[in-house]
């Protein structure tokens, strides 16, 4: 069972009152004790505030997934007349939202919100049919109109209009029998109707052990200075708090000396002042009376424990929650005598008549007096509250919707379901069709976020031809079977919505054939398709001219994020060129493969069929869009499952009595060339002349280019007596020929599948099939294969079977196994939805490269990944770059990621970005600019389910900012602060990942859910990388300079960070020391480096053992690295340390600054320098290196372990998605 | 890479455009960098923009002592509450965020309770000075401003349903109490151009199912 709970009750004020508490804890113990069901919370988007804190308090209890937050156009509240059309449209707005999610129950904890604040809440205005139920708190304003309605007319119509959803309950959740009785009695509500289910005082309501300086400390603040007497809960009247005053005022005053009379919580100013001003009215000093204010839950917590008696005089509740938290303290308690009070505290002298100030106060004389009577209130107190759990409310409420509520075993069928729900745009208009356009635009947001985060995804099926005309030929037969097993089970999740389009006219809904079909009668028109990220067209039916011509509305579909997938029967028209009646067959059907290689995927009905697509495909060398798939499910098979036409004709039994007097052989297809039946006749002609006495039967319609053979066939000496040709018999007589024949012959020159030997396997028939693959693919090791192309050859096989076929040795069809159509669809669904269905999108944040590619190390990586993630999207995921400027929200970038990926057409628009709950955004590349600005664009993305993550390449400019321009440092701790509020931060390395993890302890912002550090290693292949070409001319030139001694390498732009000056100072020690080796500094000029350039350029060996290449391309790098013999890698830090990677690729020794990342990138394959870089030392360093240089004992780095960027990507999205 | 977001330059960057094409629009343009930059002074301390016009309009561009004028001296002129969102385009009914500065000169401290909720809303003038709505959307104080302080938020606004020419008052309302403009709190009108809204900055999705309202309301229910 799918349980959908309105979760307003935790959203509006009600979440800072009882109301609130009781919405979360018992959906919390319903989600605890859920079982089998399936819960989803449903949120109000209008308290955008709530989102976090709720989702955090469901962390690790439910997946995030079933949290999905709807939206409607504010403000709605009832108390401003205004609302009332903008409410009337949330109202459906929200009706349909919770429909789209499928439930089978929807529940709401409180329905009466909405008054003085945003919620919406309603009951069968748009789903009349989804049961709902509703728990009961209690029906004050009801049963005292006077007090609570009479005065306030609009709060009134508020109220009773409440009620009247109220009344449309399926079932109710009461919290008291009290407030059973309410609901017998005020609603006329049958019994079975209701069930108590109760409340619960949460856990943290328990005893403590409170220190002094605890307790000093919280009653200091609240001046109390002695035993006090406790009331918490609301100042409305009926809470009966003057009464309990003046009750407390008649106490001896000796008594009174030594209490104090405390409330405690949140009363309105207007209502305190009151109470205070009748407080000293009846006589109580200042000190004797406190009221605390506003308190937090642990500070009443430990009020409750140090009470020393809690009253609760409210002559009218529907539970009285305070009461039993105050128990559950080991607070002694007594309270009114009326309503759910009884029930909650339990036992008979805690109690007392609200209405009468006398007995109030005997009973507090009586308690506070009688120290044995104080401590077995206190006793019973804490036993009696054990009996009211949350786990207890839950598991009786689930079982009050299980008794209600008996969905069919085999899930809900989805069809009268809709995330675009038809009916929800009509009902609107009534309330909406005044509104401006901009009020209708924020209404169109709202039902686009609402069908996005919806469950329910439309899969549209292309029935173009057969709904207009079921020729009855083999591809229509598949068409009709999948197309009703999937009408009467779709995918789970979808709706399914026969379509059909024509060359002049866009898809349509094919709702009055659908309805035909079904043996309904018509009830929709055939309106034009409307589509929504996740939905899923399939091309069930081939049409090849109306596909082509409405490809543009099939790419308009996928750009919106439909997933577009079409079943391809076979490529005959190309593998048997010349044998099709239509001389363009083969162009047209390549142009349609060719289209079809475009969108996400296709189905072939066998794995041969799959072969020859992709052979075809590389052969024609087409463009594949990216993650587009071939997947192959056989078709199905059962006769009977399939619709079988019946009748026989009335010379069928002379006919079949011929048949079973002698071996016959079975030909099943329409006459064409490709079907083999001119060489199946030559062949029994050959046996007949041979001697063997069989019958030849043919079964099918006159195809084309076949007229010598039909003419041969009619005039036949042997027609009618060993040779049959029946043309368009019904599959009843078909059946009946079947069972009279010896063997099928399958002579196809190629097929798609072969659906007739799976038939004749069916009926127990033997199978003499030609063989090609397919027919191998699909009776396997039960069929006897032929190779003959010739009449003969085919007759002498025939000869040595039917020998075989006498002595009972001919290959059986015992055992060939075949999917039913209903299995077959299972399959089809499988293939459809489970693989390569792109349901979410993997939002890639490439602002900065969108705009500029910088060709940074950053941006390196960027490119990098990107382009692994769009040429082999991750499984479930659309990969879709997206940029966005400071002041402008975030689009596609697809027209840079067309150019990026140098795509073939035109790109699509680049859009405002959709979302969905299940989505990930990913921030790539690094902009802190637009990321900062964003920022409450990612939380509002969380909020509604997105998971928003980013890469954190190091932490650099807050670890050295003297090495970055003035005010990055300030910068980049705003970015970080930025993208640690969101999900997760996947760092290039586990240095990085540490030094993260101790930033956020430090400084990280405040979060209700979890941070998730990790890390992933960059790629390091050049290759991989989109790598820059181009050489100077005076390439050869350098290059040859640093072979002729040994070349030390430093690669990265010249900054103080990369050390190159303290480099340089060791290389000047190594040169006076009589070194012969070449310094080599590949990088392009950044900041702050102007003397170390002019020293370089001014030095005496520069251009002869010392190089400066800048701003070299990635081939002439490739080249260097090749040439020179160590790598020295010297930054004060990094983020990774790429270049030690890329020399080991070319087995480069290393030579490194002694850094973590270092060590933990190169390990032991590398030696390292000291990190503070003395001269001395380092160069000591190197001349040991040298020398064992020099008698090649250097340490290789070849086996240095490192990811390709296919890898790198691969284990960067294993770490987004690690939720 | 400037990480920096410098909001004061910017700030700067848009005032002086807004005076050079004031001073090109009364043909003030030869009026020297003297002229230009009292002003530009004179906007970022929060000199009223429509005061600004209606002075060049009047030919009082420079006071002949150049001092400020006079308004901005009193208290009362640096506080209250001042449009300060550079773009002022609005669509027919087309909610949006417009930023605001508030500076408390009152003399006491800003702030929301729960009891006594204080809101920053506004009102919409027809041109010929009659209110068209004068209970605008409310935007919490989120925090409370202490005498002599200030805050710079977005608020929400919702601009008329029917395009055309209107005034903008944008104000604070103490709930069931007052409107805080004849509370002392300083208030201006702006001249604003509302313009039919036609669905733009709608993601495709929500495209589709405006144009789906649209059509619905024609009558030709799909």
């Amino acid at each position: 069972m799918r349980i959908v709970i309105d979760m307003q009750g935790a959203q509006t004020e009600s979440r800072y009152r009882g109301i609130g508490r009781y919405t979360l804890s018992l959906t919390q113990a319903i989600v605890r004790n859920r079982g089998r069901h399936e819960i989803i919370l449903a949120l109000n988007g209008l308290f955008p505030e709530t989102l976090e804190p709720i989702r955090a308090a469901f962390d690790g209890l439910l997946p995030q997934a079933n949290i999905r937050v709807w939206h409607a156009p504010g403000s709605v509240r009832e108390v401003i007349q205004d609302n009332t059309e903008r409410r009337h449209a949330a109202e459906l707005t929200r009706e349909a939202f919770i429909r789209s999610l499928q439930p089978d129950l929807v529940h709401i904890p409180s329905l009466f919100e909405g008054y003085g604040d945003d919620a919406v809440l309603s009951i069968g205005r748009l789903d009349k049919t989804t049961p709902v139920s509703v728990t009961l708190h209690d029906l004050i304003p009801l049963l005292n109109p006077e007090e609570y309605l009479d005065a306030n007319p609009p709060f009134a119509a508020y109220y009773r209009n409440k009620v009247t959803h109220l009344k449309r309950a399926a079932l109710y959740l009461s919290i008291s029998d009290s407030a059973s009785q309410e609901a017998y009695d005020c609603l006329g509500i049958s019994e079975n109707r209701v069930v108590n289910t109760s409340e619960a005082a949460d856990s943290m309501f328990r005893r403590l052990e409170i220190n002094a300086q605890q307790r000093v400390a919280l009653l200091g603040r609240l001046g109390i200075d002695r035993p006090f007497l406790l009331y918490s809960g609301g100042g409305d009247e009926r809470k009966n708090l003057p009464r309990l005053i003046e009750a407390y005022a008649r106490l001896p005053s000796a008594l009174r000396k030594g209490h104090q009379l405390v409330f405690a919580g949140r009363i309105p100013h207007g209502i305190v002042v009151q109470l205070q001003e009748h407080a000293r009215w009846v006589g109580l000093r200042e000190d004797e009376f406190i009221y605390t204010g506003y308190i937090r839950d642990d500070e009443l917590v430990l009020l409750y424990n140090l009470s020393h008696l809690f009253v609760f005089p409210s002559w009218h509740e529907g539970f009285g929650l305070p009461a039993l938290e105050a128990m559950a303290c080991g607070a002694p308690v007594i309270g009114a005598n009326t309503s759910s009070l009884p029930e909650v505290i339990g036992h008979p002298q805690a109690l007392f008549d609200p209405l009468d100030v006398q007995a109030i106060s005997d009973k507090l004389r009586e308690v506070l007096e009688q120290p044995a009577l104080r401590q077995a209130l206190q006793e019973h107190g804490a036993q009696h509250a054990l009996r009211f759990t949350w786990e207890r409310s839950a598991q009786r409420a689930i079982n009050a919707w299980e008794r209600l509520v008996n969905p069919s075993p085999a899930g809900k069928v989805s069809n009268d379901n809709s995330a675009a729900d038809p009916q929800l745009i009509p009902a609107l208009m009534p309330f909406v069709e005044s509104w401006s356009n901009g009020a209708k635009s924020e209404l169109s947001t709202a039902i686009a976020l609402n069908q996005q985060a919806g469950t329910t995804r439309q899969l549209l099926l292309d029935v173009s031809e057969i709904c207009h005309n079921d020729a009855a030929t083999g591809v229509q037969r598949v068409v009709r079977s999948y197309l009703k097993e999937l009408l009467v089970q779709p995918p789970v999740g979808f709706r399914v919505e026969p379509v059909y389009a024509s060359r002049e006219e866009g898809y349509h809904y094919a709702r009055r054939f659908t309805a035909r079909f079904l043996g309904h009668e018509p009830s929709l028109d055939d309106a034009p398709v409307y589509w929504q990220r996740g939905d899923l067209f399939f091309g069930l039916d081939m049409q090849h001219h109306v596909q082509l011509a409405r490809q543009a509305q099939l790419h308009a579909m996928r750009m919106d994020g439909v997933v577009v997938k079409f079943l391809v029967h076979d490529l005959l028209p190309i593998q048997l060129d010349g044998l099709f009646v239509d001389p363009e067959a083969k162009a047209l059907h390549e142009q349609w493969l060719a289209m079809l290689a475009g969108f996400d995927g296709a189905l072939c009905v066998s794995e041969a069929t799959a072969d020859a697509y992709r052979e075809w495909m590389d052969q024609a060398r087409v463009h594949c869009s990216p993650g587009f798939q071939l997947d192959c499910v056989h078709n199905g098979a059962d006769i009977e499952g399939s619709q079988p036409s019946t009748g026989l004709p009335n010379e069928a039994d002379a006919v079949l009595a011929k048949l079973m007097a002698r071996p016959t052989l079975l030909g099943v297809s329409t006459l064409e060339p490709r079907k083999g039946q001119h060489q199946m006749l030559e062949a029994v002609e050959w046996l007949w002349v041979e001697g063997h006495d069989v019958n030849l039967v043919l079964v099918g319609r006159q195809g084309w280019h076949i007229e010598a053979l039909v003419e041969t066939l009619r005039t036949h000496p042997e027609r009618g007596q060993r040779l049959f040709w029946l043309e368009g018999i019904s599959d009843q007589y078909l059946g009946e020929v079947y069972r009279a024949s010896a063997a099928l012959i399958a002579a196809s020159l190629n097929e798609g599948f072969g659906l007739s030997l799976i038939e004749a396997a069916h009926y127990g028939v033997p199978l003499i099939a030609r063989d090609i693959p397919v027919f191998r693919e699909v009776a396997g090791e039960h069929a006897s294969y032929f190779r003959a192309d010739s009449g003969e050859g085919l007759g002498q096989h025939l000869a040595g079977w039917l020998a075989q076929y006498r002595q009972g040795r001919h290959p059986r069809v015992e055992g060939l196994t075949w999917n039913t159509w209903a299995q077959s669809a299972e399959l089809l669904k499988q293939a459809l939805v489970e693989r390569h269905y792109a349901r979410h999108q993997l939002l890639v944040d490439v602002s900065e490269l969108a705009q500029r590619d910088a060709r940074s190390g950053i941006q390196r990586v960027v490119r990098s990944v990107l382009r692994e993630w769009l040429t082999q999207p991750p499984e479930g995921y659309r990969v879709e770059p997206v940029c966005a400027a400071p002041d402008e929200g975030y689009r596609y970038a697809r027209a840079f990621t067309h150019a990026f990926m140098g795509w073939p057409g035109e790109p699509g628009e680049d859009s405002l970005i959709d979302h969905s709950p299940g989505d990930v955004f990913f921030g790539l590349d690094m902009q802190p600019k637009v990321q900062i600005a964003h920022e409450a664009f990612y939380q509002r993305l969380r909020g509604e389910g997105v998971t928003v993550k980013f890469l954190l390449h190091d932490l650099l400019s807050i670890q050295m900012p003297e090495f970055f321009p003035p005010g990055n440092e300030e910068g980049f701790t705003c970015w970080l602060e930025t993208i640690t509020a969101t999900d997760g931060v996947i760092c290039v390395s586990r240095t990085v990942s540490e030094e993260l993890e101790e930033w956020v302890a430090q400084h990280g912002p405040e979060r209700l859910r979890p941070l998730q550090i990790g890390w992933s290693h960059n790629g390091a292949d050049i290759d991989g990388s989109s790598p820059s070409i181009g050489m100077p001319e005076d390439a050869p030139e350098v290059l040859a300079k640093l072979e002729a001694r040994p070349s030390f390498l430093m690669v990265g732009t010249l900054e103080p960070r990369k050390s190159h000056a303290d480099t340089l100072d060791v290389f000047d020690a190594l040169w006076a020391q009589g070194e012969d080796v070449n310094l080599v500094i590949v990088g392009k000029i950044g900041w702050k480096v102007e003397q170390l350039a002019a020293r370089i350029k001014n030095h005496s060996e520069y251009n002869r053992r010392l190089f400066w290449l800048a701003g070299i391309s990635d081939e002439y790098l490739d080249k260097v690295y090749s040439t020179c013999s160590c790598l020295i890698a010297a930054s004060y830090g990094e983020g990774f340390g790429l270049p030690l990677i890329e020399a080991a690729q070319v087995g480069m020794p290393i030579i490194a600054r002694d850094i973590p990342v270092f060590r933990e990138v190169a390990g032991e394959h590398a030696t390292y320098l000291p990190r503070d870089m003395q001269v001395g030392a380092a160069q000591q360093v190197i001349t040991q290196w040298l020398v064992k240089h020099r008698h090649g004992a250097v340490h290789s780095s070849e086996a240095l372990s490192w990811l390709t960027w296919q890898e790198s990507a691969r284990t960067l999205l294993e770490k987004i998605y690690r939720h | 890479m400037d990480l920096n977001v410098d909001i004061e330059q910017l700030r700067r960057k848009h005032k002086t455009e807004l005076v050079e094409r004031a001073l090109s629009v009364f043909q003030l343009a030869t009026a020297g960098d003297e002229v230009k930059s009292y002003w530009i002074e004179c906007l970022l301390k929060g000199h009223d923009v429509r005061d600004f016009l209606e002075r060049l309009k009047a030919g009082d561009w420079l006071p002949s002592d150049q001092a400020v004028p006079s308004d901005l001296n009193a208290t009362s002129a640096f506080g209250g509450l001042h449009v300060i969102d550079e773009n002022l385009e609005l669509y027919a009914g087309l909610k949006r965020k417009l930023k605001v500065r508030l500076e408390n000169t009152l003399g006491y401290t800003l702030k929301t309770t729960y009891e006594e909720p204080l809101f920053i809303a506004y009102h919409w003038y027809s041109v010929d000075g009659e209110v068209y709505e004068f209970d605008g959307a409310r935007t919490p104080l989120r925090e409370p401003v202490e005498t002599g302080g200030h805050v710079e938020l977005p608020i929400n606004l919702t601009p008329p349903d029917e395009p055309g020419d209107y005034e903008l008052m944008v104000t604070m309302v103490h709930e069931g109490r007052c409107w805080m403009e004849d509370a002392g709190l300083d208030v201006h009108r702006i001249n604003c151009t509302v313009q039919d809204y036609d669905g733009r900055g709608l993601s495709r999705h929500a495209l589709a199912v405006f144009k789906q309202l649209q059509t619905a309301e024609q009558g030709v229910v799909h």
